[in-house]
């Protein structure tokens, strides 16, 4: 429940979800037109219809097509064929039935609304809201390119325009709802301390059952000794219990050291030594996350992503008021983020002057040269988030993400 | 709740008040679009007074969606689906009546576009599987209902034509809308199987130095009393009466601390690390053990959220558990200064959170007084 799709996640998924549902959208227009080309051609056996329903059936093979593999070079040709097939589907209908079927008839509306549909999924809202602009624009011109061939008039399509408007509406609504990470990380921070918890209390337990094993039974046995002196092995025994009590780590589990490595890498990444530094100059940093993904940046990401963080860290301490940061580490099976979180005064980006340059240069800059993004979400007196997030280094997967990406892939 | 079902907004709360705007952007723009259409088509209506009621049942049913989409009112449940759906559908067939014999045009008719709509601002918040079904259900009895008007049309067109026009829209709208909740659900199972994976790594690394911290609070304890006493005791020639009754009082001692620390929930402890003051909670019975990982994480992102508010004072906090035998109930109140609606709005998603793991979840406020309820099952 409580760990929701991060932030960073969610206009990705979001824009993956409108693309699979303009597709089914598409599906079920195209089959409605090929069904009801069917029924009429059963119904006026004299008209030629089958040219219709060939192009019909190349559109949906490309749009099977696209589902299976979202690329540009499929949405390009779902696209151009696709309009190239409203444009032949548009002139048999227009000519088998001159007079009575409308450049808007159910069948070409069908088509248009299918080819607006086109579900390009790109990198920002504004590259699906463009790809299903081009489908109605590109739509558009071929009904009336087929309209000018026949005595046809053309008549605005009130479902297409209809269609367009909805993709547009709930992609700008779809984004206008993601507002900056506010209540997620204190989620996610609570997770992280009921796990702690959870194992506090858990080595608690132990802790007591040794100590009721060895101390109360010893106390006991003293309690209740005869008058003289110790037994021998309860002696030896006592002896024994104390030295292992005081002098060893009687408490670590043998399986505590397989994470030893987790923690090495970790320990030894530039990351961690950014966060020390930041500690060093009197910053509460507070680590969560996946601290282990550091380790599939590569050399040169890794460097820039410590130095960055360092310098957000630095303009906590400088500028907002708090000694209390968070950075919260998430790793995908593509890249690394790194979010900075303070709960202090926070600015509006217009009126930062000359001393958040460090922001500018230290952090946007060295990012984005080493082919990552940086986000920054901040109001005055709401604290501030930076995110600052890097392509993983390929082939630097552990071998569960590995695996999972395979199954995403195959899926 | 108790049962978690596969629907978007009971996976990820917080995720689904992204999708809030939207909804209530369908629950007003739905009915305004059936009006405008209903003027526009004025000419294909018989009967008014059932145009009107058509108009009346889809407006309820933008009105039950926007109260059901709430994040007050979260989770959006089978019943205000019922609700929602069942209002579209009456709107439907109120619409059909209305123009029963005088409509013209099927592939214009508003009432299936506006079924459809109502079905894709579903899509967060029930299970995807549901609304498909809904939407196949509904569109199959649109269809046979547009079977017999195929004569009384201005078009030529076949039966089966003008039922699968009717059906199309409801048909592409249900599915589509599944096909985003099923994606977006996808993504998150995805998303949590490798963030458990990830909070189990940080768990682990962090085993060490809390192993080492609860090490060195017992060596503290032992070292303090008990070492010296069994070190003396130990290379004594005899033991003496004094002996047996220091070791009787110190074992006392262990056993009345280790007993306390038994006594101690995570909640005490949450209260300790909060307010620093672990009597702020009253659970005699232990029940806030009872809780399930997810319902103490979310009390726990709350509670810390609550007391770290501007106005939030230490005193009158407190947190307390009874039980009926069945069923626990919790109240948690605090004092804060600052306004309601500025706590209600701070406090929002993480009600929104709690709404979706706690049942009967109620916040009330008197003056600064916040008195959040709400109560889970034994487990």
């Amino acid at each position: 429940m409580s760990l929701g799709l991060p932030v960073h996640l969610v206009p990705h998924n979001v824009r993956r979800g409108m693309a699979r549902a303009s597709h089914v959208v598409a599906l079920v227009c195209l089959g409605a037109a090929i069904l009801v080309t069917v029924s009429v051609q059963s119904q006026f056996p004299d008209r030629v219809l089958w040219p219709a329903l060939v192009a019909m059936a190349v559109m949906t093979g490309i749009l099977v097509a696209l589902m299976r593999f979202r690329t540009l070079v499929w949405t390009a040709a779902y696209l151009f064929v696709g309009a190239a097939c409203v444009f032949w589907v548009s002139l048999v209908a227009l000519t088998q039935f001159p007079g009575t079927t409308t450049s808007d008839t159910f069948v070409l509306s069908m088509l248009k609304v299918a080819l607006i549909m086109v579900g390009f999924v790109g990198t920002r809202t504004f590259h699906a809201v463009f790809a299903a602009g081009a489908g109605f624009v590109l739509a558009g011109v071929a009904t009336m390119v087929a309209v000018r061939q026949t005595d046809a008039v053309f008549i605005v399509d009130a479902t297409a325009v209809a269609s367009f408007l909805l993709v547009v509406t709930l992609h700008l609504g779809l984004a206008a709802g993601r507002r900056g990470p506010s209540a997620q990380p204190s989620l996610h921070r609570a997770a992280r301390d009921e796990q702690i918890a959870a194992t506090r209390y858990r080595i608690e337990a132990k802790a007591a059952a040794v100590m009721h094993d060895t101390v109360l039974n010893h106390l006991a046995a003293i309690a209740n000794a005869p008058d003289g002196p110790l037994r021998r092995q309860l002696r030896e025994q006592i002896d024994r219990d104390l030295e292992v009590l005081v002098g060893e780590e009687w408490l670590l589990d043998a399986d505590a050291g397989t994470y030893d490595q987790a923690r090495n890498d970790w320990l030894q990444s530039r990351l961690f030594a950014a966060v020390d530094e930041a500690r060093e100059l009197g910053l509460d940093v507070e680590v969560t996350g996946d601290v282990h993904a550091v380790t599939r940046l590569g050399t040169e990401r890794a460097t820039a992503v410590a130095l960055a963080t360092k310098q957000c860290l630095v303009n906590v301490l400088k500028h907002s008021g708090t000694d209390q940061a968070e950075l919260v580490v998430y790793g995908s099976d593509r890249e690394v983020s790194v979010m900075v979180i303070d709960a202090g005064a926070g600015f509006s980006e217009e009126e930062t002057g000359d001393d958040r340059l460090g922001l500018r240069h230290s952090v946007r800059r060295r990012i984005e040269s080493v082919g990552g993004t940086v986000q920054v979400w901040s109001r005055p007196g709401k604290g501030t988030t930076v995110m600052i997030r890097v392509p993983a280094v390929e082939g630097a997967l552990g071998s569960d993400l590995r695996t999972e990406a395979a199954v995403e892939e195959a899926s | 709740m108790t049962t978690i079902e596969r629907a978007f907004q009971q996976l990820d709360p917080l995720g689904a008040l992204a999708g809030r705007p939207i909804s209530l952007f369908a629950a007003i723009g739905i009915p305004i679009f059936a009006l405008v259409m209903t003027i526009d088509h004025h000419v294909d209506v018989a009967d008014w007074s059932l145009a009107v009621l058509s108009l009346m049942a889809i407006a309820a049913c933008g009105a039950a969606l926007a109260i059901a989409s709430s994040p007050l009112h979260a989770p959006f449940s089978v019943r205000a689906h019922i609700l929602v759906s069942g209002l579209a559908c009456l709107s439907w067939a109120l619409s059909v009546a209305s123009t029963w014999g005088t409509n013209r045009f099927v592939r214009d008719d508003w009432a299936p576009i506006a079924v459809g709509l109502v079905l894709l601002s579903l899509s967060q918040y029930r299970p995807p599987k549901e609304i498909a079904s809904t939407g196949v259900v509904l569109a199959l009895i649109m269809g046979v209902v547009a079977l017999p008007q195929a004569d009384t049309l201005a078009t030529p067109a076949s039966p089966i034509a003008i039922a699968i026009v009717t059906m199309t829209p409801v048909l592409a709208l249900s599915l589509a809308s599944a096909a985003f909740g099923q994606l977006l659900v996808d993504a998150l199972v995805r998303w949590q199987r490798r963030a458990r994976l990830a909070v189990k790594a940080v768990g682990d690394v962090n085993t060490g130095w809390i192993v080492r911290s609860v090490q060195q609070d017992r060596v503290t304890i032992l070292n303090r009393d008990i070492v010296p006493f069994l070190s003396g005791v130990v290379h004594k020639e005899h033991v003496t009466d004094e002996d047996r009754e220091r070791a009787r009082e110190i074992s006392g001692a262990i056993r009345s601390i280790m007993v306390a620390e038994a006594d101690r929930t995570w909640l005490d402890l949450t209260a300790a690390q909060v307010v620093g003051d672990e009597t702020a909670v009253v659970d005699p019975h232990r029940l806030a053990t009872l809780m399930s990982t997810d319902q103490r994480t979310a009390l726990r992102a709350l509670l810390v959220t609550l007391t770290r508010h501007a106005g939030f004072t230490r005193e009158g906090f407190g947190v307390g558990i009874q039980t009926d035998g069945t069923t626990c109930h919790a109240l948690v109140v605090a004092f804060i200064v600052g306004g309601e609606g500025m706590v209600r709005t701070d406090i929002a998603p993480f009600l929104a959170v709690l709404r979706i793991v706690f049942r009967d979840v109620r916040v009330e406020f008197s003056g600064a007084t916040l008195a959040l309820r709400f109560s889970y099952e034994h487990r």
